[in-house]
């Protein structure tokens, strides 16, 4: 025999979006690196920076406030006004 | 991943550099926040104790991913 | 009152324990252990009672938990309850840890989501001990109590299978023993103190629980101190190596909980909680160049060699309660969550009327 039972979890699927479009190249683009502040990320997006604008990126530096939560919307828009093309990093 | 999402919906490409312990996890959360194609790359863990060079060296390795990733390549 | 509600779907199954069981188990929502099916009659005696003293409706939202925005009704919170083992009676307290861990400032995301192996301790205050039999003596932590363990496991089921997905967004390192269950209530009876809640401005009357990111207890044995002064040295010593040996200072609290006869002798001698939390404060400094080892702070490095460098940034980041069995000279504490902006949040047991942020 069957019974109800009521679901503990939050079972919604969200219909997925598109990514942004995306330009052919890099080059003549300006890449924001946004450093979520962890041990060593600096030292990594120097690297990503470096090859970014051997590549022919225009490039920018910018920091999160913490890296345990997601960014300021403040500083999301910030970014946005900013890039044409964002990099972040480094998680571990 | 929220970041991400976040700039991807005001048309910004934008793409993610992780250790690889971290896939599920952001795999994850990409689905549940509704950008199941967010952009993320990853490197070998752990990166604590590399010296310098061998960071660069992650960094030179995943390039031609962030670049694809960047452009719309695969 | 909540504007938004959502209706949680219902499935079914074959009713046999065995049947609900492995279907909730292949799918990672419970924590490893067996569950009390959450059968439609007894999520809705769990959601009826938050009704009846709370005057909460069971599809109103309480709270969106990350980290994966997940939407947690009063019917989920029940649901999740009900699979936890608790009673209906115990719903207002875990509506307030639900509120008090979505609180922005709390980070639950970075608790949820870290290598770091923490997580969050909910600390009971007030009247509420009392009405839903809640521990505060010997073995506080749940072991044999219905309320302290079940509360505290469906704490943890629901941040699992509504803030995370059931089976990943779990990556702690080492894990955590709270990670199955952890709720504590403080025993304001034999503290000679303000309670946690009074010190963070409600009235004693007031059912307040209060939740911190923390890791697991470290039991801290003084059996021959013959003097608070020895004995606070003694237990904010044992402190020292709290998050990583040579990391000082630390923003984040770390929770002291203390027996009650080493309260006790705190209570002979007059000293408040003030002077205790000073005198350990004072207490824990080192040289700079002692702490220039492995992994330490910027501040270390920066510092002058023979600088003393506190352990704690400030006595504020010494939380103090009293809990434990009236016999046994063994404290405890729990390390901080650090470095991820988890700060304590304190939520009164109450109606959702008027909502507050």
């Amino acid at each position: 025999m069957a019974a109800d039972y009521v679901s503990p979890f939050d079972e919604r699927v969200r219909a997925a979006e598109p990514l942004a479009p995306r330009p052919a190249s890099i080059r003549g683009r300006r890449v924001v690196l946004l450093d979520i502040r962890k041990n060593r990320g600096a030292e990594f997006l120097d690297r990503i920076e470096t090859l970014l604008q051997a590549a022919g990126a225009a490039t920018a530096r910018t920091t999160k406030e913490i890296f345990s939560k997601p960014a300021a919307l403040a500083l999301i828009g910030d970014i946005a006004g900013q890039a044409d093309l964002v990099v972040e990093a480094l998680a571990d | 991943m929220h970041d991400l999402v976040h700039l991807e919906r005001r048309g910004i490409p934008a793409v993610g550099i992780a250790t690889a312990p971290f896939a599920d996890e952001a795999i994850e959360q990409a689905r549940r926040l509704g950008m199941p194609g967010a952009r993320m790359v990853y490197i070998p863990h752990p990166v604590q104790l590399l010296t310098d060079d061998e960071l660069d060296a992650r960094a030179d390795a995943i390039f031609p991913d962030v670049l694809a990733a960047l452009t719309g390549g695969e | 009152m909540s504007t938004m509600q959502v209706a949680a779907p219902k499935f079914q199954l074959e009713d046999s324990w065995e049947t609900v069981n492995a279907w909730f188990l292949e799918r990672d929502m419970t924590d490893g252990l067996p569950i009390v099916p959450p059968t439609e009659s007894r999520v809705r005696a769990m959601s009826d009672y938050a009704e009846r003293t709370l005057g909460w409706s069971a599809q109103d939202l309480v709270a969106t938990l990350a980290p994966n925005c997940g939407l947690a009704t009063v019917e989920k919170i029940a649901a999740n309850a009900v699979m936890a083992g608790c009673k209906p009676e115990y719903m207002p307290v875990l509506i307030a840890c639900i509120q008090a861990i979505a609180y922005p400032k709390f980070n639950l995301d970075a608790v949820q989501t870290s290598t770091h192996n923490t997580s969050a301790l909910p600390v009971v205050n007030g009247p509420i001990r009392k009405a839903i039999d809640l521990n505060w003596g010997y073995n506080y932590t749940g072991s044999r109590w219905q309320s302290t363990a079940t509360i505290g496991r469906a704490l943890r089921l629901i941040m699992s299978n509504i803030g995370g997905t059931p089976g990943s967004v779990n990556i702690h390192t080492q894990g955590h023993i709270g990670r199955y269950e952890y709720c504590i209530a403080e025993n304001e009876e034999e503290s000679p103190w303000e309670p946690l809640h009074v010190e963070r401005g409600f009235r004693p009357g007031q059912s307040v629980v209060t939740l911190i990111g923390s890791d697991a207890p470290l039991s801290i044995s003084d059996h021959r101190s013959r003097t608070p002064e020895d004995l606070a040295w003694v237990l904010a010593w044992a402190a020292a190596s709290a998050w990583s040996t040579n990391w000082w200072p630390l923003e984040e609290p770390s929770v002291f909980v203390i027996c009650p006869e080493h309260a006790e002798m705190f209570r002979a001698a007059g000293w408040t909680k003030q002077q205790l939390r000073r005198f350990m404060f004072d207490a824990v400094h080192k040289p700079a160049a002692e702490l220039r080892r492995g992994e330490t702070t910027p501040f270390v490095h920066a510092a002058d060699p023979a600088a003393q460098v506190p352990k704690w940034a400030s006595p504020e980041a010494i939380v103090l309660i009293v809990a434990g069995g009236e016999a046994g000279r063994y404290s405890a504490v729990l390390g901080p969550c650090t470095g991820m902006g988890s700060q304590i949040v304190s939520r009164e047991v109450r109606s959702p009327w008027p909502l507050t942020t």
